[in-house]
């Protein structure tokens, strides 16, 4: 039966080697580099694929960020205009005040100086007036006061003057 | 009278018999693979490459009547 | 119609295949019967088992074959072709690279879809291999000079072998060369009007006749070369190879518990048992069709070559070549595709089928 079929044990084993070393060499020759390459190429494609998505996702983080910092950048100018206005304002108000002071302190110093002339003027006007009213009245009354109530009329006289004169 | 090997006989009924169930089973498949086809075109390809395996399967049984009739005809 | 009545070039085309088929029908066996048959192709001998390429034994007890010798070429083409693709890769594949790559990443998505993607890796290359043997040899198989090209073997010879084998020596045919060299070609028109059988070539020799002309002789064509898949020895190794290798994949994932307890079921009862016992005998019954699938194709496929070119010389031949370059790739994508689903199937348990 076998062998009118043709089927000869050294024939099948001769062929079964063949198909064999034919596998082996495939194996070495075909698949191996070929799936390498495959495999490389696709983890490739895969790579430059996550390379795009990365740079995409940092292009806009960028973009972000650059948003923020010109944000920013406008907030901080915003605010060292404020500042400075409030610096400009302060200076102002502190000139100003300084200004002010100086002048109230020159008037006062004027009146000051101006109070002591009065006043130096109002003594000795008084001290003339008491010498001339003295003498006026030794005048008119000579003998008719003495020295003390005479005095006193006279301080009585001046205060009223004094008084007199500070109302003005 | 009928003169000839028997074994001739035997070889064309071999191959008459056993194409017989194949023959139909291919005929069967390819109607029903029609038939799908037209319910359902979009799968074309898919029906196309399976028919054709399943036709490849069928026509085994044929070829298996084959080598019969050819054992029987060139094996004495 | 009449558009081709006008167009001169479709009606000189139209006539010369008139002609061929007029000539072939003529020439051929339907010719020989009113005298004709001027180019029949002779039916050559049809055997089934490979017939040797020396008439001594290479070895003792060892015959080179025709189909050892085609298998060898196969062998030796598919390795130049593969060191041919490989040997300087691009990125981007050109040539014979482009054509591996797309071969191999079709079986490779194929496989994964079968077996899934890690087995289906694994068990990718005994897949390609069958694939890419297969097709080339069956291919290579009918080239011309495939069967026709070979040693003569004599009459005497012949009829030494047949009556050692218990041959009837009517059946068998004989054939008569140009020449009386070793190496004959079997050629158109080598058909003869009367049959010689080694009976009848016996008979006439016992009586002293010869029966064909000085400087011919008569004899049977050994042919050097034979398509591979013709001969069962080619189709049973590849199937041992790939049983062999779908067995070692379920040991290697089932271990050998698992696998062994898909044939010996003792745990299941009495049924279980005796359908563990028919899968050994499927298993054993794969392994046939196997072989006989893809011999008893290639081999009809290689008769009804020869019946055609015996009935219709120069043109019926034509669609048939269509058709064994078809079935010749057919054949070989069943092989690989049967491996892969019965390693898938056998890869995974019978737990896990159900999931």
């Amino acid at each position: 039966m076998f062998s009118a079929l043709g089927i000869n044990l050294a024939w099948l084993i001769t062929q079964l080697i063949g198909f064999i070393v034919l596998f082996v060499i495939l194996h070495k020759l075909l698949y191996k580099p070929i799936l390498r390459m495959m495999d490389q190429r696709s983890a490739r494609i895969r790579e430059s694929l996550e390379t795009a998505e990365r740079v995409r996702t940092e292009a806009q983080s960028s973009r972000e960020e650059m948003q923020q910092q010109i944000e920013a950048a406008r907030a901080e100018g915003r605010q060292l205009v404020a500042e400075a206005r409030d610096v400009a304002d302060r200076f102002r108000e502190e000139e100003t005040a300084k200004a002010k002071a100086e002048i109230e302190s020159e008037k006062a110093r004027a009146e000051q100086n101006i109070q002591r002339e009065r006043d130096a003027a109002i003594e000795d006007l008084r001290r003339e007036f008491a010498g001339l009213a003295i003498t006026a009245a030794e005048r008119v009354v000579r003998r008719s006061l003495d020295e003390e109530s005479h005095r006193k009329l006279i301080a009585d006289v001046m205060e009223e003057a004094a008084s007199a004169a500070r109302k003005n | 009278m009928i003169e000839g090997n028997i074994g001739d006989l035997g070889a064309g009924l071999a191959i008459a018999l056993g194409s017989l169930g194949p023959g139909l089973g291919i005929g069967w498949l390819a109607s029903k693979a029609m038939e799908s086809l037209g319910r359902n075109p979009e799968a074309a390809r898919p029906i196309q490459q399976n028919m054709i395996l399943a036709i490849a399967f069928t026509e085994a049984i044929a070829i298996y009547a084959l080598v019969v009739a050819i054992i029987i005809k060139f094996v004495n | 119609m009449s558009k081709l009545f006008k167009s001169p070039k479709a009606l000189v085309i139209l006539t010369l295949a008139l002609g061929a088929f007029v000539l072939s029908v003529a020439g051929g066996a339907l010719g020989k019967e009113f005298n004709g048959g001027f180019l029949g192709a002779p039916i050559a001998h049809i055997q089934l088992p490979a017939e040797p390429v020396f008439a001594d034994e290479l070895f003792p007890g060892f015959k080179l074959t025709n189909t050892i010798v085609a298998t060898w070429l196969t062998i030796v083409l598919v390795a130049v072709l593969a060191f041919l693709a490989t040997r300087r890769m691009t990125e981007v594949p050109t040539g014979l690279q482009n054509m591996f790559e797309a071969l191999i990443e079709f079986f490779s998505n194929l496989a994964a879809s079968i077996a899934g993607p890690e087995n289906g890796r694994r068990f990718l290359p005994l897949t390609l291999t069958i694939f890419i043997f297969i097709v080339t040899s069956n291919w290579l198989g009918i080239l011309p000079g495939f069967g026709t090209i070979g040693r003569i073997e004599t009459a005497e010879e012949v009829i030494h072998h047949a009556e050692d084998a218990g041959t009837d020596l009517a059946g068998v045919n004989l054939q008569v060369f140009d020449g009386d060299g070793a190496v004959g070609i079997l050629s158109l028109g080598s058909i003869r009007t009367e049959e010689i059988t080694a009976k009848r070539f016996k008979e006439a020799e016992e009586e002293g006749v010869h029966l064909v002309e000085d400087g011919k002789q008569v004899g049977i064509l050994v042919p050097f070369l034979r398509s591979a898949n013709t001969d069962v020895n080619t189709t049973l190794a590849i199937a041992i190879v790939a049983m062999f290798m779908v067995h070692f994949w379920a040991f290697r994932s089932l271990g050998i518990a698992g696998h062994v307890g898909k044939f010996l079921n003792f745990r299941g009862g009495p049924v279980a048992l005796f359908v563990g016992l028919l899968e050994i005998i499927g298993e054993f019954a794969r392994l046939i069709s196997f072989t006989f699938r893809l011999f008893g194709n290639i081999f009809a496929g290689e008769v009804l070559l020869i019946a055609m070119a015996f009935l219709l010389p120069l043109i019926g031949i034509i669609p048939f070549l269509g058709l064994e370059l078809f079935v010749g790739m057919i054949q070989a994508f069943i092989f690989s595709i049967l491996t892969l689903v019965f390693a898938a199937l056998a890869s995974t348990g019978h737990d896990t089928e159900h999931h």
